[in-house]
């Protein structure tokens, strides 16, 4: 296979990183019923975990693909191998204990091996299953049931203690109840049933599902609070707009994202200091700020799908050398970012801005904008390419690679260097005005210079450079930038 | 620009099935079980200590 499908059409890793997360299940069940680290406080889960084994394949698959089953496995690997084999516990799984309440990893296994119980209800909601646990499964509200459009909404803590066909038995500040999907309540911090807004499109489906995000030691879910339940909903429009453009300029994306993504949650613009998130434990979501303008959102998509891409590439071979976890310094000037990253972050930035800049020159080239519009779409063709030329030199100077990740590298460099001839042929300038969305969507100069008037985009990336690359590691941008 | 046409995109994927897994995927399953179960030190497959990442845009809004 050569580079160039490794990076953008090859479809295996998809199935490749479904089957060893299942692999690694396998593993910590046996694993578990080898070891009994917890001294039969596994059992109940040896006996569920029997149970989702012996599902129907398309009804596992459809659990297993959900971003929870990828969440939870690792953990459960992590949490497993350090009770059986302890060592020093990584930052990264200090925080999940915490967010379980224990800094204990026995019991933040035992607690983990509770969270399981969630793929379980999703099993019997799909099957009709009645069921009750030996133990209810005590988690807070709300959570996403893997797999499933349901989610259970509603405050505070709450115990599932089983199923009856289509209702789950949960117990609620000391009441129980039977809930049962789209019931209504009059109350919106009592727990209920809901189905999510799911987005159709020929073969597309996804759901718009913030919960998904409501994960211990993730502190994702703070961009959804206070959000209104129609909230996501109320995006689907927004959403069909950018993917309809994503359809138009770059058709391949749309089968990557049938794929791969199952889940997209929407936040307001101002909530939390970030735009658009992915998490490498969470693959197949992401959150995405709901700013109104349809190719923003394009561009988001095509953004955070490709994040989620290289996850599933780098899990088949690394492209850097020495990026095990902890092992990375945040120290290298990128010009997307107003701080120092670390070399696997720019390799990340690189990758999807190749992808974004593409879609970007082709709806440049379709000529379909016209005024501020259209100098919007050359801002961010040009701008993608000044940027990714930065990119490249910093990963060509400071990175080493191992020897796939040299072949991938090569082909990424040839791709940056086929934008910077589709900028030339497409006449584009970067002397014209930069310009930049707000957050409520509008178009406007990126930035007024001393004569009042816009700057243009290379000053506003030569002004980056001047800021924030504190280290001059980029001291000779004209060198970088090449361009006469 | 290459395209990147949809002849080259497989369509669905097939479903996982544990039991054909287990069969197909013997070696890293036990390579797996030897890194949870075996004493540190012993040579393993390692993916519990695949870097995490967070992507997250910091966005230039105006």
């Amino acid at each position: 296979m050569d580079a160039h499908e490794i990076l953008w059409t090859d479809t295996g890793p998809y199935q490749q990183r479904y089957e060893k997360t299942a692999t690694a299940l396998m593993a910590v069940e046996r694993a578990l019923h080898l070891r009994r680290p917890l001294n039969g406080g596994e059992d109940e889960f040896l006996a569920l975990y029997t149970c989702l084994a012996a599902a129907p394949s398309e009804t596992f698959t459809t659990i297993w693909e959900d971003p929870f089953s990828y969440f939870w496995t690792r953990l459960a690997y992590e949490l497993t191998g350090w009770c059986l084999n302890p060592e020093p516990l990584p930052d990264v799984l200090k925080a999940y204990c915490a967010g379980l309440g224990t800094d204990e990893p026995h019991r933040a296994l035992a607690l983990h091996l509770e969270e399981f119980k969630k793929c379980i209800i999703a099993l019997d909601l799909i099957s009709g299953t009645h069921r009750r646990f030996d133990r209810p499964l005590r988690t807070e509200l709300p959570f996403s049931i893997p797999g499933t459009s349901l989610s259970m909404l509603g405050q505070g803590s709450i115990e599932v203690v089983g199923s009856n066909g289509r209702m789950l038995e949960v117990v609620h500040n000391g009441k129980s109840l039977q809930l049962r999907a789209g019931a209504a309540v009059s109350d919106s911090d009592r727990p209920r049933l809901v189905e999510c807004p799911l987005l159709r499109d020929q073969d597309l489906e996804i759901k718009l599902k913030p919960e998904t995000f409501n994960l211990p030691g993730l502190d994702a879910a703070r961009g959804f609070r206070g959000l209104s339940e129609n909230y996501q909903v109320q995006q689907t429009e927004l959403l069909r707009e950018a993917l309809a453009l994503i359809e138009r300029h770059q058709p391949a994306t749309l089968e990557h994202m049938r794929e791969l993504v199952q889940v997209i949650a929407f936040k307001p613009p101002g909530a939390d200091e970030y735009s658009n998130v992915s998490f490498s434990d969470v693959p197949g979501a992401f959150i995405l700020s709901a700013v109104r303008h349809p190719y923003w959102i394009a561009d988001g998509l095509i953004h955070e799908l490709l994040h989620n891409r290289l996850f599933f590439i780098l899990d088949g071979g690394e492209i850097l050398q020495d990026v095990r976890e902890t092992a990375e310094r945040s120290e290298f000037y990128s010009p997307w970012r107003d701080d120092l990253r670390p070399l696997s972050g720019l390799l990340h930035a690189v990758y999807v801005y190749v992808g974004v800049g593409k879609f970007w020159h082709a709806a440049c080239a379709s000529g379909e904008t016209t005024g501020i519009q259209r100098q919007y779409v050359e801002d961010q063709a040009v701008r993608a390419v000044l940027q990714l030329k930065i990119g490249i030199a910093q990963l060509r100077r400071h990175a080493r690679f191992t020897e796939s990740g040299i072949l991938l590298f090569r082909e990424l460099e040839r791709d940056v260097d086929s934008l910077a001839a589709s900028m030339r042929k497409l006449n584009l300038s970067p002397a014209a005005p930069g310009t930049t969305a707000r957050s409520d969507g509008q178009l406007v100069p990126f930035a007024m210079g001393n004569d009042g008037r816009p700057v243009s985009i290379l000053y506003s990336i030569q002004s980056h450079a001047e800021k924030f690359d504190v280290h001059r590691q980029c001291a000779n941008l004209t060198e970088i930038l090449n361009l006469d | 620009m290459r395209s990147e046409g949809r002849d080259t995109m497989t369509k669905k994927r097939s479903p996982i099935i544990l039991e054909k897994l287990k069969r197909d995927s013997a070696g890293k399953l036990e390579s797996m079980l030897a890194e949870l179960t075996e004493v540190p030190g012993k040579p393993g497959n390692k993916p519990s200590r695949r870097r995490r990442f967070i992507a997250s845009g910091k966005a230039h809004m105006a």
